[in-house]
């Protein structure tokens, strides 16, 4: 892995980790969302239609808003973690799971090594479809080593994984996923200076490409005012980042290249949690 | 009564003959089978053993009751369908394909006997109901001939809503090696799921999760074909309704017409 990067909020003054790391060797051995759902890949037109006259395919930056779910990774590298926690906290709500806050850094946890190194976007579908991820209020933001999480939290973890996660390479494949209700963990470029924190009039950020530092969910996207789509960006710098936490990537300016160095992936399904009170029933007879 | 045509396939003169009714209804509901196999109950009743299927053909909407509860499961699919299996007014294993926009399947679950009432959606008259006696017949050897009753007396007009319950959960199950459509997508974002609680409750699954396969979800959903929905009985999971995913209000139709 290549050395973190960090960039200094010109506002706040708050340093931010920059802790979405390039892996040495690109990572391999992962299903493709194309090659497991090739009927599924939908057209542009198929697209451009379903997002017509909508703000959003799904609105869920509405649906999503506030603390509650846009949460704070303060001066730690655990952008990754957040990133995965989100869109599983998420997607468990979207099939029927009742709202739990799950921990971005117990996620980071499992995949830093032990140091605020930051993390490869890849690990992240070993945390979410192995390890699982503990509750927020089992593990707190600056608790990111495991020494540091408790044998409870640990075990919690169990209860809260993904099921399915798929590569993602191309923009079709993460504009079919996405307009399938999907929800996507990608990588984007945080230049130093103020362009990331910053929208332009279209609500689309004005950060461009790179090789790409940070972690990042996307949970929507939309037709766009040129013609092309955005995607919904969620971030975990708080509510006050960009709007209540949230902004616009295309995939020309934000995510050509950064995919092209980090393992970009969707969530499909969530597992159940045993624990859950409202267990549902079995079929009779 | 004299509104529906009761046929199916080849017992069409012979179901009519049961009830009376006219060719070209809307609704067609099996009679008692051709061959003394088992035999007609003196009665009227039909006799559904475990390996058969009892299926109502009908062109309208539908809702098919069943009183008392528990002797049988109904499920309920959008036709035209191809369903094979024994018949309960066939003679063997054959395929047989139903064209109407409702196709609802009866199957055997316990013994005794009960009454299926088959209710067009937004009947005001009574007698717009079809209703058949079932003797349902499970665990047994060869099907013996219903016991006659002395004094088959007129039944009485059906009571509303005898069978709905306080709480459902709607589970959907989605095939997991299929692809997903943007109306899947569409039926399962929608803002109706939310509203669900806190009365109901519900969740959406993909075939190979392994609570969907514990809990008979899967095996549910393949009856119908996915992406199926799963009305059921909070209480005890009762399969109120089983029919395949189109549109919301198909969902809200389903989990109104099964709830106080």
């Amino acid at each position: 892995m290549s050395q973190i990067e960090t960039i200094t909020e010109p506002e706040t003054g708050v340093e931010r980790r920059l802790g979405c790391v390039v892996p040495m060797v690109f990572p391999t051995g992962f299903t493709g969302f194309a090659d497991a759902f090739p009927n599924e890949m939908l057209t542009w037109a198929s697209i451009k239609s379903a997002l017509a006259g909508r703000p959003s395919m799904w609105g869920r930056r509405r649906i999503f808003a506030g603390k509650k779910y846009i949460r704070e990774q303060h001066e730690l590298g655990s952008c990754n973690g957040w990133a995965v926690a989100g869109r599983l906290a998420r997607l468990r709500e979207l099939r029927g799971e009742p709202y739990v806050c799950l921990s971005g850094s117990d996620a980071y946890s499992q995949m830093n090594g032990g140091r605020d190194q930051g993390s490869i976007l890849a690990d992240g579908v070993k945390v979410l479809e192995v390890g699982g991820i503990a509750p927020e209020d089992m593990v707190p933001y600056n608790q990111i080593y495991t020494h540091q999480i408790s044998a409870e939290a640990k075990a919690a973890r169990s209860r809260f994984k993904g099921f399915k996660s798929y590569a993602v390479d191309t923009e079709l494949e993460l504009a079919s996923a996405l307009v399938l209700g999907r929800v996507a963990v990608v990588a984007v470029h945080v230049p130093n200076g103020t362009a990331f924190m910053k929208q332009d009039g279209d609500g689309i950020n004005l950060a461009g490409n790179g090789h790409g530092n940070h972690s990042v969910g996307v949970d929507d996207l939309r037709l766009g005012a040129h013609g092309n789509l955005n995607y919904d960006m969620g971030n975990s710098w708080g509510t006050g980042y960009c709007e209540g936490g949230y902004t616009w990537l295309t995939w020309d300016r934000h995510l050509r290249e950064t995919v092209k160095f980090h393992r970009f992936f969707v969530l499909v399904s969530t597992t159940d949690d045993p624990a859950d009170d409202s267990t549902q029933p079995k079929v009779k007879g | 009564m004299s509104s529906f045509r009761v046929a199916m396939c080849g017992v069409l003169l012979t179901a009519c003959v049961v009830l009376g009714a006219a060719p070209g209804d809307p609704i067609r509901v099996p009679g008692a089978p051709p061959a003394p196999t088992p035999a007609p109950s003196p009665d009227g009743a039909v006799s559904l053993a475990a390996d058969q299927l009892f299926v109502i053909d009908s062109d309208i909407p539908v809702l098919v009751l069943a009183s008392p509860r528990g002797l049988v499961s109904i499920t309920e699919e959008a036709g035209p369908v191809k369903v094979r299996g024994k018949f309960v007014d066939g003679t063997g294993v054959e395929t047989r394909t139903f064209k109407g926009k409702s196709v609802v399947t009866v199957e055997a679950i316990a013994a005794g006997r009960c009454e299926l009432l088959v209710v067009p959606v937004g009947a005001a008259k009574g007698e717009q109901v079809v209703r058949r006696t079932l003797d349902v017949i499970v665990g047994q050897g060869p099907i013996p001939p219903p016991v006659p009753r002395p004094d088959p007396k007129p039944q009485p007009e059906p009571k509303p809503d005898p069978l709905r319950v306080d709480s459902v959960w709607v589970v959907v199950v989605e095939d997991a090696a299929a692809p997903r459509t943007i109306e899947t997508a569409t039926a399962l974002n929608d803002p109706y799921w939310g509203g669900l609680r806190p009365k109901h409750d519900w969740r959406h699954y993909v075939s190979d999760s392994p609570t969907a396969i514990a809990n008979g979800y899967v095996e549910q959903a393949k009856r119908v074909g996915y992406p199926a929905v799963l009305v059921l009985s909070a209480t005890d999971g009762d399969p109120l309704r089983v029919f395949k995913l189109t549109t919301v209000a198909a969902i809200k139709t389903a989990v109104t017409e099964v709830t106080k």
